[in-house]
């Protein structure tokens, strides 16, 4: 598996696209908590604790497989 | 005043009652509050559930440009039944994984990658589960004394909050057509208004045939006053 294109592997540039896209899933996952934040910022429903970690929960999750993927490819 | 027990009050006390009762008048009465009947039964979608779809009279929920003297009558959101379509998608999504192992899609790739590309896959379910969640309960509608309110969340960060007053409202109308909002009692309620915002549509919410009558009915008592 060492497919080389101009002396640089193939797997290489695919780690490193596949890093770039994590790293812009962690942005969007830091919308999403601003997301929650406005909504528990407008609306009062009794739900808002929750919610706010669901999203951090989501964010953990993100960040645990940009590491993943930064430890193991 | 009543007594109870065993213990009865002197005669005398009775009649001093009487007495006082009848010189000192009432410096204060109130007047009869107009009670408004209470639901005869509560389904699971009115209760006072923080994820119920239909409450009547909630005492914990406030919104953002909710005024003092404002009292919320309905809460309502979509049926929870709506949710169906996004359960069910991310349930079946939670097995392709499993399903392109057992077809061997992945097996050609280094180590490390399948395991990475499959975490990348459940954090996207994950996305799109939370996403399919918060626009189910986010998007919200009240019903107040004064006001009608339509509050929606749309994309990521573009929130619109529109309100019509209760005297501004021109023509309720709902439906209920369908197999599913027929077994489950909910529907669209349009509202026509002379406000701002032309039209209020409050859709998939249960209990449509209710939600109108007791607009027609704060309507009715506007014009009234």
């Amino acid at each position: 598996m060492n497919s080389l294109i101009l002396g640089i592997s193939i797997w290489l540039v695919i780690k490193i696209a596949i890093l770039i896209i994590l790293g812009m899933y962690l942005m969007f996952c830091l919308v999403v908590i601003r997301q929650i934040k406005l909504i528990t910022s407008t609306l009062s429903l009794g739900f808002e604790a929750p919610i706010t970690m669901l999203g951090y929960i989501h964010l953990a999750f993100a960040v645990l497989v940009f590491l993943a993927a930064l430890i193991i490819l | 005043m009543t007594y109870q027990g065993s213990i009865q009050p002197p005669k005398i006390w009775s009649f001093l009652e009487s007495c006082y009762n009848r010189v000192m008048p009432d410096v204060f009465v109130s007047e009869p509050q107009e009670k408004v009947p209470a639901p005869t039964s509560i389904s699971p979608i009115e209760s006072q559930n923080s994820l119920g779809s239909f409450r009547l009279y909630p005492e914990d929920i406030d919104f953002e440009t909710k005024q003092k003297e404002e009292k919320v009558i309905i809460f309502m959101r979509a049926h929870p039944i709506t949710n169906i379509k996004w359960i069910l998608v991310t349930i079946l999504l939670i097995f392709v994984p499993v399903v392109a192992k057992s077809f061997g899609i992945l097996s050609s790739l280094p180590a490390g990658f399948e395991l990475i590309i499959n975490l990348a896959w459940y954090l996207i379910i994950a996305t799109y589960a939370l996403e399919s969640f918060l626009g189910w309960y986010s998007n919200v509608y009240f019903i107040t004394n004064l006001r009608v309110i339509d509050v929606d969340f749309y994309s990521l960060i573009y929130k619109q909050v529109s309100d019509a007053n209760i005297d501004k409202i021109q023509d309720v109308t709902y439906n209920t057509g369908g197999v599913a909002r027929a077994l489950f009692n909910y529907g669209n309620v349009f509202i026509q208004t002379a406000a701002e915002v032309s039209e209020f549509d409050f859709l998939a919410v249960p209990n449509p045939a209710k939600v109108a009558k007791i607009i027609e009915d704060l309507i009715t008592k506007g014009k009234q006053k």
